[in-house]
């Protein structure tokens, strides 16, 4: 049990002054029992951090806090973590039960005890039968498993998985993510979590972090990454498919404001979005931004059932039908957007325009200069 | 390819081979010869009366200046001093290359370029600092001098094959492991050197050719006593009381070659895959 500070923390590769800086001060707090995701785009930083957090990378600057106390100089032993790599890092030479063993019986963990671990996390990860096999006999599903099982196996302060599910197959993939979630739920031990998953990161967290280029973009709950994202980058990451992001004009109407937007190729029409009040204080008339409209709130009469409508037709340039919806691609603000449709309607939008109707509470407007979201 | 480019190939295959292979059979045969079937008959031709006078002598007999006891107890100097340095410098070797390739320091890649210089140092430089380092370790016309030079000499060497080696092996194996609790040696033993065997047998194979066959540190720094089988068999050779027994000088070489012709048969093989193995995959 144990919380984890992460204060200001700095990472240069090499030589200080002329290496180049991978993460550039990240601040981050999780409470004890708390799991957070950690995504963003390749390369950002993120094997970086928990390698930080686990002690085998140095501190370039900052300070790693465990339970308030500053670890910065604690080799990875003593810290108490358990880690999935995201390359695996089997130990070539031994079977899988000696893997699994390896981290038990360096801390001295008694024989029928380790057995006994060795026979729960088997079951668990499905690999009781590959415990004979040295990891080259495995597939990479095979391997990611037994990475996770080493990890399992420990009962440790603070977990670090990074991308564990990324090599299995559909089914496994959600299997084992129900897993992670009930024995993150029956253990509490703090997680943190890398992934390029969309549903895992907003399943498993608690808290979700947004790093591009080292930097934390933002830090927060999963519905609020979501519905409240404080950038373009975060907006366009989190989502699959990702938020629409259409440009528009803004008109003063009375005293409220309405995005202007064209409708299709050619802007020959346009339609007009009202736009809530919380809004009106950091809005002028005629002021360009970016309006931040996810697929789900751009949708057809069955689903459209909150009260805040706005109901506008717009030509059909693609259908894609995934089973659960219809992904509908339109052109809004003179960009690609994506609707997203019940998969009934698709007598419907034969045609070459369909109507649909916008959410326009869940509306977000950015800064089409900064990317940053304005004043909500 | 057909058969007549096929049997070309063969033939210049089993020429070249021929062409190696005839002046061990001169020393073969002439080694199973009597003196007198040397003097008569041709230096090709197997011997009529086969005898091992020959190599006995040579063993156990014949003159290495003023001793009389054939090979054997230069035999045996060889062995002790070449079994516990070839050990000793692949032993530090891998621990170099470990230390070299996943516990970076500052000035590491220094130390590296430096070690590398070492294996392009010709033997006749070292002589004089390695004499009087010897003289003040105490070690001066022993065989651990010798064992001691060989070491020194040899780390070069072996911290290049191995670092080369372990290069290959994904630093995550290694941080795993520290995350499991493994220290410096216990990661050493347990993780890398159950990997280890090719290129274990590549440096041993390297070092006990070269640490056997030679010859200079042996003259330099062997007392009468611990000289290796090498610098014995050139005194045999040159020492001669009247006749020139070259039976016994062709059983004698023969004697001196034959523990490095063992590894390369036993061994040979591990040399060509150790060389060209990567170290680990998953
Ligand atoms: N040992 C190293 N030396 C120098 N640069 C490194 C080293 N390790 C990583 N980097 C660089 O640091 C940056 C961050 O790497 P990191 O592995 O943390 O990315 P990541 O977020 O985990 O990416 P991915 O999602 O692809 O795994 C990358 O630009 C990478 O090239
Ligand atoms: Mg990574």
């Amino acid at each position: 049990m144990a919380s984890l500070g992460i204060h200001n923390i700095r990472k240069t590769y090499g030589d200080k002054a002329k290496g180049v800086e991978v993460l550039k001060g990240i601040n981050l707090d999780i409470a004890d029992g708390e799991f957070l995701i950690l995504v963003g785009g390749s390369g950002c930083g993120k094997s970086t951090l928990l390698n930080m957090i686990a002690g085998l990378e140095t501190v370039t600057e900052g300070e790693i806090t465990i339970n308030g106390k500053r670890v910065n100089e604690l080799p990875p032993k003593d810290r108490d973590i358990a880690m999935v790599f995201q390359s695996y890092a089997l130990y070539p030479s031994m079977s899988v039960r000696d893997n699994i063993a390896f981290g038990l019986s360096l801390r001295k963990v008694p024989k029928a005890e380790q057995d006994a671990t060795i026979a729960r996390v088997a079951k668990l990860l499905q690999i009781e039968a590959l415990l004979g096999r040295k990891p080259a006999q495995l597939s990479g599903g095979q391997r990611q498993r037994v990475a996770m099982g080493r990890a399992l196996a420990r009962e440790p302060q603070i977990f670090l998985f990074d991308e564990p599910l990324s090599n299995l197959d559909a089914k496994l993939r959600v299997e084992m993510r129900s897993e992670i979630k009930l024995l993150h739920k029956r253990l509490g031990i703090t997680t943190v979590y890398v992934t390029h998953d969309q549903i895992e990161a907003m399943t498993l967290g608690d808290k979700i972090a947004v790093m591009k280029d080292g930097v934390v973009q933002q830090f927060g709950a999963p519905n609020e990454i979501y519905n409240h994202p404080v950038n373009t980058f975060v907006a366009g990451f989190m989502g699959s498919p990702p938020m629409n992001l259409i440009p528009a004009t803004m008109q003063r109407r009375g005293s409220d404001f309405v995005a202007v937007m064209t409708v299709g190729e050619g802007a020959a029409q346009s339609v007009a979005l009202p736009v809530d009040a919380r809004y009106t204080t950091a809005l002028s008339d005629s002021q360009s931004v970016l309006v931040g409209l996810r697929p789900e709130h751009i949708t057809d009469a069955p689903r459209a059932a909150a009260p805040t409508v706005a109901s506008i037709s717009v030509p059909v340039e693609l259908t894609e039908v995934t089973g659960a919806d219809i992904l509908l691609t339109t052109t809004l603000g003179g960009v690609r957007a994506l609707a997203r449709l019940h998969p009934d309607s698709l007598d419907a939008i034969r045609g070459h325009t369909v109507s649909v109707s916008i959410d326009v509470s869940r509306l977000v407007l950015f800064d089409p200069a900064t990317g940053l979201a304005l004043t909500r | 390819m057909n058969a007549a480019s096929r049997f070309f190939l063969y033939a210049v295959l089993a020429l070249a081979a021929l062409y190696a292979l005839a002046p061990l059979w001169v020393m073969l045969a002439t080694s199973f010869k009597s003196l007198d079937e040397i003097r008569e008959g041709s230096l090709i031709a197997a011997p009529q009366a086969p005898t091992i006078a020959a190599w006995s002598k040579a063993w156990s007999g014949a003159c290495t200046g003023v001793r009389c006891e054939g090979l054997k107890p230069f035999f045996i100097n060889s062995l002790l001093m070449t079994i516990p340095a070839v050990l000793i410098s692949t032993i530090i070797g891998a621990l170099n290359g470990y230390a070299l390739t996943h516990w970076k320091f500052r000035g590491s890649e220094l130390l590296f370029t430096a070690l590398l210089l070492g294996c392009f140092i010709p033997f006749q430089v070292v002589l004089l600092p390695m004499a009087r380092t010897l003289g003040a370790l105490g070690f001066v016309d022993s065989i651990f001098g010798l064992i001691f030079v060989h070491v020194v000499y040899g780390l070069a060497f072996t911290t290049l094959f191995f670092r080369n080696y372990y290069v290959g092996v994904p630093g995550e194996l290694i941080k795993a492991a520290r995350v499991d609790g493994a220290g410096f040696f216990t990661i050493f033993w347990r993780i890398l050197m159950p990997i280890s065997g090719p290129i274990f047998m590549v440096c041993v194979i390297w070092q006990f050719t070269q640490i056997w066959n030679d010859f200079l540190f042996g003259v330099v720094f062997a007392g009468s006593d611990s000289q290796p089988v090498t610098v014995a068999l050139n005194n045999l050779v040159r020492t001669s009381t009247g006749v020139k027994e070259y039976n016994v000088d062709m059983a004698a070489a023969i004697i001196a070659a034959l523990p490095t012709l063992l590894v390369y048969i036993v061994a040979g093989k591990y040399f060509v895959r150790g060389l060209t193995a990567g170290a680990v995959k998953g």
